[in-house]
């Protein structure tokens, strides 16, 4: 058995879990190589050497300190609770993006000092269509009164058509 | 009590610090070495726990939840920070030796004990922390397993690995067994 293999089953055979044949192994190996003897008397001398490191008590400023801490920490809000960290989910940052946008254009109409004029403009042009679509409404309006005339004069189209071409008008 | 905390009591507060801050303030402490390091990580870990008692789970056991944050703070700011690299330089002496044995037994008590201590800094923070709870702070397998996060067998291998480590170290120093 190598010094390797030993050094990972001294813990083992301390709590006496090893198996006959380990066991028997492990011994004959520990007969013959001092190492792993000095390794095995540091192994028992350390749990007491660890148990004997003695808790240190806390100073009373540490003390006060952690007294102190939800006086100076924000509070942490309970389940349920408001809250605004739906505010800043990845999720609604393309809102915010479109609102940012959307106010960064409307403060151009409300505090640029040419916003007037622009708002003029807009103005106008809102009207100009307004008028444009007025006079289609208008046209489209009258258009039933010259329904009449337009058919009379198509039929009067064909009839002239037909006399020229009277082998194609009894086809039609 | 949590829930205490969470309305704003303040003597709920203080008894969850009565409960905790000794409990934490050792566990930073052997496991940076420091006192005064181990003050500052204390009070981090209280600020931790306040901020985080509304993730409290009332089903399971307060003292692992609290234990847990406390150790995943420790390991953070390790990795952060690399501190085991520096030297724990207030180690004292006279730790926890008995004043009836005589000089001589005390010399050598103190100086593998100063060793098993300085020892502890350069086993990996994993390994550092089950033996702080084991062999030092004398937890259950079973309440280390709940505080590390990991089966009860690991927690005994990491036990027993880091006993090894610290043997060599020991035997390296060639003190008296």
């Amino acid at each position: 058995m190598k010094c390797s293999r030993v050094e990972k089953l001294l813990p083992i055979y301390l709590e006496d879990e090893l198996s006959p044949q380990e066991k028997r192994l492990l011994e004959a190996h520990l007969r013959q190589c001092p190492d792993c003897q000095a390794t095995l008397a540091y192994l028992r001398a350390i749990p007491s050497l660890l148990a004997s490191i003695p808790e240190r008590e806390i100073s009373p400023s540490l003390q006060a300190k952690l007294y102190a801490i939800p006086a100076l920490t924000p509070a942490p809000t309970k389940k349920g609770g408001f809250s605004l960290d739906w505010l800043l989910r990845p999720s609604f940052q393309p809102v915010l993006a479109a609102a940012s946008v959307f106010l960064f254009v409307l403060s151009f109409f409300l505090f640029h000092p040419d916003g007037r004029f622009l708002s003029r403009s807009i103005n106008e042009q809102l009207h100009l269509g307004y008028s444009r679509l007025e006079k289609i409404v208008a046209k489209a309006e009258s258009l039933p009164g010259y329904l009449p005339a337009l058919q009379e004069s198509l039929q009067n189209s064909l009839k002239s058509l037909s006399q020229s071409r009277p082998h194609e008008s009894d086809k039609i | 009590m949590v829930q205490e905390c969470l309305d704003g009591s303040e003597g709920a507060w203080r008894t969850l610090v009565d409960t905790f801050s000794k409990r934490i303030f050792n566990l930073a402490y052997q496991f940076c070495g420091r006192y005064e390091e181990a003050e500052d990580l204390t009070q981090e870990i209280f600020m931790k726990l306040y901020t985080s008692l509304q993730k409290y789970d009332p089903k399971k056991n307060l003292t692992a939840w609290v234990l847990t944050l406390a150790k995943n703070h420790l390991i953070d700011t390790y990795r952060r920070t690399k501190r085991e690299k520096t030297q724990r330089d207030d180690f004292d002496e006279n730790l926890g030796v008995e004043i009836e044995s005589g000089p001589e037994e005390i010399m050598v008590a103190t100086e593998q004990k100063k060793l098993v201590w300085q020892g502890l800094e350069k086993l990996s923070p994993e390994i550092r922390l089950a033996v702080i709870l084991i062999e030092i702070q004398g937890r259950s397998y079973e309440e280390a397993a709940a505080i590390l996060g990991v089966p009860q067998g690991t927690v005994k291998s990491r036990v027993n690995r880091g006993k090894i480590q610290l043997a060599r170290i020991l035997s390296q120093a060639g003190g008296q067994p």
